[in-house]
């Protein structure tokens, strides 16, 4: 199917959409708020079930209920090659303001692993809702308290520990390798399809350990079934329960972080302005969600958005690289 | 006992006025939704989300279960009368279904269909009530390679799913294979077989494959057999309900076997699509008229569909017990869970009770009461078949094309479904077996992945696949049953010979 | 039948040598720690469905050298309303990409009840017309899944 090749119906419209667009820009209405004129596709570049999937599923009540959008946010999911392919469809919709997307880090996982012709300079950055923790987890029953237990186990045989994480060449992988770099390892990285196959076969010991986000380990911690032993991050989690479990720093002395992005991106050449999300995250349902599954609260919008993105992405084509996971 | 205690709470908590007024609108929407192709219940369940703010939770809850019940006996509807399946796992029940239905036996095919339905849903919601706890701890043992010989087992069944050559059941199978693995490569993370393309990225969607290759093809076989342009009579009414009720007991063997493949799994790790082949498969290899499947019998109806909703109804067990959700439904009802401020996963038992009880007891009223109402629109829904066929025609094709799109948004699906039309007739016509494609593939993909993923975790010795104790008894029976026809033929040969002398 | 054979055993032939290709880009031979080369699985797929193709043919060749009986492909009267049907359906997808899909099908269902059923008019109007526009408040309206309105999309939505 050779549908790249449009007729050039569709250049015009863009030359004089952009036309439009800066003439209201010297009309000074360029700035004009998001008015969506029909139900807006809410893109998740994941499957059912993931980390993303369930954030855009809670999103879309917290939306109906605060009335803060006049139409409807539909989650419809995008998953093939690790998001490429919602991130092509959102790259695509260009000018039209009725897509959202919410991404993980595949935003620049995927594209450096894959070689997909795309990278998030080619959407509009909206903004970024929330950062998510990793935690080194081990299951309960296991002998290990400490991490630099662990770790000291893990060295004494290379190639027997299993580290289950979601996909390959994604941010699962990437924290993997920093450890084994930082600490002289060896695991058998054993990739998932989703966070919460991962939390489940650490449970039922198919795996060593995991590097799960907080809220895809949660219950299993609570019901006693995994024990967490450090936080992938400069500092310890500032929420109750949580903050008993030490950095990476504190529990072996090396200091290591990386937190993932939770972003809202829509497609190129629309209006940034959506205060959609400024307001969703200010409502209470929020800040419980933010809590129950401890996400860190870190709301950012604007010029710092971009440039925050760009630092981001620099350091993780950086591991990626020292990793071999670049193509 | 405690379980019977909480329940008779449950039971109380979904028979009050109020929840039984809910319960009944959800299964109407729940039914409605299923019942039309690219509708399912994750749609219906979205939809009504901002009116669920406005009730308490537990009532929340029991509506957008009823939703998805109702789903679950909507989706077969349109499998038997148009051959289009409305959900993944009615797909087994168009090879006996549909047909029943050409031979103006609709009525009959939805009644046991229905009937099925509820006899494996009330297994699967026994074990729910009385057995959570233990089945979760069951679940967890299933790691990739035990999954991978799950997957094994499934596809033992394609020997009964197999056509007239040989040659030709393998090559569509592969082709099958070869589908699925369109996308990614989960150990790698690289693309294959996508060429650049990214409409080839996402793969193909099982489910508009199926619409094609079933639906539509469908229906160019019948214009092409020269079917005449006016509906089919139907033999339909309360009487006939009974008459085919009565007839269900004979079937208990593949009743009781459907339900324990559901409840398995349901609960880990395939879910209602595998199910319902894999008992669809075995009851064929089992049965006494094996020569009658495919051909419109009574028994290749039961089997998929008591396997299916067992399977769904079990499929809510690992969102109760461990916090994911087994389909998008549940995952849709997993964003509910959270907005009403409870957390899904393994203390929701513990934390919120009277919640997870509700939601139980709701199981057994809902399918009580579902099971009456879907009875109760046979008549009408058979009906539909009598109208002209010019008139009926044009509209599934259009119906397909909706349920098609509906899937992923994308307009490109819709190209595939009419391509998998002339695809599913010129396959029916050289003899190359649809089923064995479309179960390759729906579990092609997890079969490879549970398989790399067994070899990654084994540093690549294939031993994994023996040496743990439930992979290596389900591969066992995967092999035997992969060879059962010769078991049973060798069987036949030597009991000749035995009697063999006495006759001469 | 027999040519009709030969022409999908042909395509399907095709599709495996492209799986083959595709293969061995990825990498084919190799069993490391990591099990076997990300092209192997797809390789014997290809294999499977190319050694499949040919043997199919080769059964063809056998059976036409020794003359068995053929039937056609098509009955015969069978092509003319496969074609009634097939044809007017891709017509509706191609136009899909242009009006939308509920004009589309409003035309499809017209064009087909009044040239093939022969239906009067009054009942094509009605079905052609309410079906559409019933599946328009379904979907649209009330499921809020926006089925596809092709180029003049924004004239449709009100």
């Amino acid at each position: 199917m050779k549908k790249q090749q449009r007729p050039n119906l569709r250049q015009w419209v863009l030359l004089i959409a952009m036309a439009v667009g800066v003439t209201g820009l010297w009309g000074g209405i360029a700035a004009a708020a998001w008015q969506p004129t029909k139900s807006v596709e809410f893109v998740v570049p994941a499957g059912t079930g993931g980390g993303a999937d369930i954030m855009a599923r809670f999103i879309f009540p917290l939306v109906e209920k605060h009335k803060l959008s006049p139409q409807p946010l539909i989650v419809v999911n995008r998953s093939g090659g690790a998001g490429a392919e919602g991130f092509m469809h959102v790259k695509e919709k260009k000018g039209d303001p009725h897509v959202i997307t919410l991404t993980l880090d595949n935003l620049f996982t995927t594209p450096l692993a894959t070689g997909v012709p795309f990278n998030w300079k080619d959407l509009t950055p909206v903004g970024r809702l929330a950062l998510d923790w990793f935690v080194l987890w081990v299951n309960a029953e296991s002998p290990y308290k400490t991490a630099k237990e662990y770790f000291d186990a893990v060295k004494r045989e290379p190639s027997k520990f299993k580290m289950g994480g979601t996909g390959t060449a994604q941010e699962d992988q990437i924290i993997t390798i920093q450890m084994e770099q930082a600490f002289g390892l060896k695991f058998i990285y054993v990739p998932f399809k989703g966070g919460g196959d991962v939390a489940v076969s650490l449970v039922g010991k198919h795996t060593d350990s995991t590097v799960n986000n907080p809220s895809e380990a949660v219950g299993h911690w609570k019901a006693g079934r995994l024990r967490p032993l450090a936080v992938v991050d400069r500092e310890r989690i500032p929420l109750p329960e949580w903050n008993k479990i030490p950095t990476m720093k504190e529990a072996t002395g090396f200091d290591m972080g990386y937190t993932m992005l939770r972003g809202i991106f829509m497609p190129p050449g629309v209006s940034k302005e959506v205060d959609l999300f400024r307001k969703g995250t200010e409502t209470p349902e929020w800040k419980k969600y933010l809590a129950d599954n401890a996400l860190k609260p870190a709301f950012l919008a604007g010029s710092d958005y971009p440039k925050w993105l760009e630092e981001k992405e620099a350091l993780t084509k950086d591991l990626m690289k020292k990793g071999g996971l670049v193509k | 006992m405690e379980a019977v205690y909480n329940l008779l709470i449950g039971l109380q908590t979904a028979l009050s006025p109020f929840n039984l007024a809910v319960l009944v609108a959800g299964l109407f929407v729940g039914t409605f939704v299923g019942v039309l192709p690219g509708l399912g219940g994750a749609n219906g369940v979205a939809i009504l989300i901002p009116v669920t703010f406005r009730l308490p939770p537990t009532s929340a809850v029991i509506l957008l279960a009823a939703i998805y019940w109702g789903a679950l006996f909507g989706g077969v509807i349109t499998s038997v009368l148009f051959n289009i399946p409305g959900e993944p796992w009615s797909v087994a029940t168009c090879f006996d279904g549909y047909p029943m239905a050409k031979k103006g036996k609709a009525c009959e095919a939805l009644t046991t269909a229905f009937c099925s339905h509820f006899f494996g849903a009330m297994v699967a919601t026994l074990i729910l009530t009385f057995a959570a706890p233990i089945v979760a701890e069951f679940t967890l043992m299933f790691g990739p390679p035990e999954t991978f010989a799950v997957m094994m087992l499934t596809f033992s069944a394609f020997v009964a799913l197999g056509g007239k050559s040989a040659v030709k059941t393998v090559v569509a199978t592969l082709l099958g294979f070869i589908m699925a693995a369109v996308g990614i490569d989960i150990v790698t993370g690289r693309l294959r077989l996508t060429f650049g393309s990214t409409e080839l990225m996402g793969g193909f969607s099982f489910i508009v494959a199926v619409i094609g290759l079933f639906g539509l093809g469908e229906v160019f076989m019948t214009v092409e057999e020269g079917l005449k342009l006016e509906g089919v009579s139907v033999r339909m009414g309360v009487r006939t309900i009974f008459q085919t009720m009565a007839q269900l007991p004979r079937f208990w063997r593949t009743y009781i076997r459907g339900a324990l493949i559901g409840c398995w799994m349901g609960i880990k790790p395939g879910g209602a699509t595998p199910a319902s082949f894999m008992s669809y498969g075995f009851a064929k290899q089992f049965a006494r008229n094996p020569e009658e499947f495919g051909k419109g019998t009574m028994e290749g109806v039961v089997a998929p569909e008591v396997a299916a909703h067992a399977a769904g109804v079990s499929a809510t067990l690992p969102m109760i017990t461990l916090g994911f959700p087994g389909s998008p439904t549940m995952a849709v009802i997993l964003g509910g869970l959270m907005m009403w401020g409870l957390q899904p996963g393994p203390m929701l038992f513990k934390e919120n009770p009277e919640f997870v009880w509700g939601l139980i007891g709701s199981i057994w009223v809902a399918n009580a009461i579902g099971v009456v109402m879907v009875l109760s629109f046979v008549p009408f829904f058979a009906s539909i078949l009598r109208a002209p066929f010019s008139i009926l025609m044009p509209s599934i094709v259009f119906v397909c094309a909706i349920g098609a799109y509906a899937v992923n948004n994308r307009m490109i699906d819709i190209w595939y479904m009419i391509l998998f039309g002339f695809v599913g007739m010129a396959f029916k016509k050289l003899d190359y077996p649809i089923a064995p494609m479309v179960l390759a593939l729906v579990l092609g993909d997890m079969a490879e992945s549970a398989m790399r993923q067994s070899l990654v975790m084994s540093q690549g010795s294939p031993l994994i696949f023996f040496n743990r104790p439930i992979a290596g008894i389900v591969n066992g029976l995967a092999v035997l049953f992969f060879f059962w026809p010769l078991v049973t033929a060798l069987r036949d040969r030597i009991r000749k010979k035995l009697r063999a002398p006495v006759k001469a | 039948m027999r040519k009709a054979d030969a022409i999908c055993a042909l395509i399907v032939l095709a599709i495996g040598i492209l799986v083959l290709y595709e293969a061995a880009r990825l990498g084919i031979f190799g069993w490391s720690t990591s099990g076997p080369e990300p092209g192997m699985y797809i390789f014997l797929l290809g294999m499977g469905v190319t050694v499949g193709s040919l043997v199919v043919l080769g059964q063809v060749f056998v059976r036409s050298r020794k003359g068995e009986p053929d039937k056609p492909f098509i009955r015969l009267g069978g092509l003319k309303p496969v074609l009634y049907v097939s044809v007017p359906a891709a017509a509706m997808v191609l136009l899909t990409e242009f009006v939308g899909l509920y004009i589309a099908a409003g035309l499809y269902l017209a064009v087909y009840m009044r040239w093939i059923g022969k239906h009067k008019w009054i009942t094509v109007a009605a079905v052609s017309i309410l079906l559409p526009l019933v599946s328009y408040f379904i979907f649209d309206r009330i499921f809020l899944i926006p089925l596809p309105k092709g180029r003049f999309e924004d004239l449709l939505t009100f």
